[in-house]
């Protein structure tokens, strides 16, 4: 280091660099206050900013959780009509129901996975605009017959969403009518009567 | 005059602060638990076997068996209760699950979630 340079650090504080006693005697409290507002008004703001963009995170994020409960609902409805179990004795598919409700006797549990068969029970509760589910590993038993009527409080809330949901059997057309809103939705059970076996017929070619 | 106001602010903001601290804390416990049931319904889907979840309060560990076998410690303080409603939650590899509920209870704070079957995602109550 060379004496000059030395000389230059040792130097003390010239009134050019900090030219006035206020200057020395720091920041009052009041100044102090002053400026945690003006940091808080400015964080208030860029809050509000970045409030919008989670909002909008947060409708995409029901939205898609929303279609994705829509989806799961139509396909398990789907799955389990299409697994309808047919009663030999009655010589028709075990399928029942009436507006707003339905029973299906199915290969497709939700709740008992292992059972195999089940009897899946739905209805639509008019007042919440929900849909309830019931299953019994008991399909069998004499009392769940086309009377069989269960009470919400032994059923379990499955869907309850913006879209009011509806549920119609056809019996002369064995479909199950879904609708969500203004959609409808028709699913047909594949198993057949016994003795009739599917044809699958190919077109040959000339 | 000027210790006196920064001991008055310190007695408004202090009492404050220790609730936004207590929340934050209650927070980010309720996240963990709906962190784990979420990692089941994943690894339940993204292996295509059903993963049963499970909390044993003695140990205090969240148990997940299936298509993942794991255990995993939950940070929760002393007097917190958390409760699995029924006590195995099955998210299953179609994206279904258990309906149930997960409530976790810290002093006078209380989360109850919802677990959708037919998501098998935690809904807020």
């Amino acid at each position: 280091m060379t004496g000059a340079t030395g000389m230059a650090l040792a130097a003390p504080a010239t009134p050019r660099l900090c030219g006035t006693l206020r200057c020395q005697a720091g920041i009052t409290l009041f100044e102090l206050l002053i400026a945690v507002v003006l940091l808080g008004m400015v964080s208030t703001m860029i809050y509000s900013v970045l409030n919008v963009g989670i909002n909008f995170s947060v409708k995409g994020g029901e939205h898609l959780n929303r279609l994705a409960r829509e989806r799961n609902l139509l396909g398990l409805l789907q799955r389990q009509v299409n697994e309808a179990s047919y009663d030999l004795r009655s010589g028709k598919v075990d399928i029942s129901g009436e507006e707003g409700l339905l029973r299906i006797v199915t290969r497709q549990p939700l709740l008992h996975r292992t059972a195999g068969v089940v009897l899946a029970v739905y209805r639509v509760n008019p007042d919440e605009q929900a849909l309830y589910y019931l299953e019994k590993k008991d399909y069998f038993n004499v009392e769940y017959g086309e009377k069989f009527l269960p009470d919400f409080s032994e059923m379990r809330k499955m869907y309850a969403g913006d879209r009011p949901v509806a549920l119609a059997y056809d019996s002369g057309k064995g479909s199950v009518t879904v609708g969500l809103g203004e959609e409808e939705f028709v699913f047909f059970p594949k198993c057949l009567p016994p003795g009739v076996t599917p044809s699958f017929s190919v077109a040959e070619d000339e | 005059m000027v210790l006196a106001l920064l001991g008055i602010m310190a007695g408004v903001v202090a009492p404050a602060t220790g609730r936004f601290f207590d929340r934050l804390s209650f927070r980010r416990q309720t996240a963990a638990l709906v962190a784990s049931s979420r990692f089941a319904r994943l690894m339940a889907v993204g292996k295509g076997k059903p993963v049963e979840m499970r909390f044993d309060r003695q140990t205090r560990l969240l148990s997940f068996s299936g298509a993942v076998e794991e255990k995993r410690e939950i940070d929760l303080p002393e007097e917190a209760v958390f409760e699995i409603q029924p006590e195995t939650l099955v998210f299953y590899p179609d994206g279904l699950a258990t309906p149930g509920r997960m409530v976790l209870r810290s002093g006078k704070r209380s989360q109850e979630f919802f677990i959708d079957p037919l998501t098998g995602i935690p809904v807020r109550q």
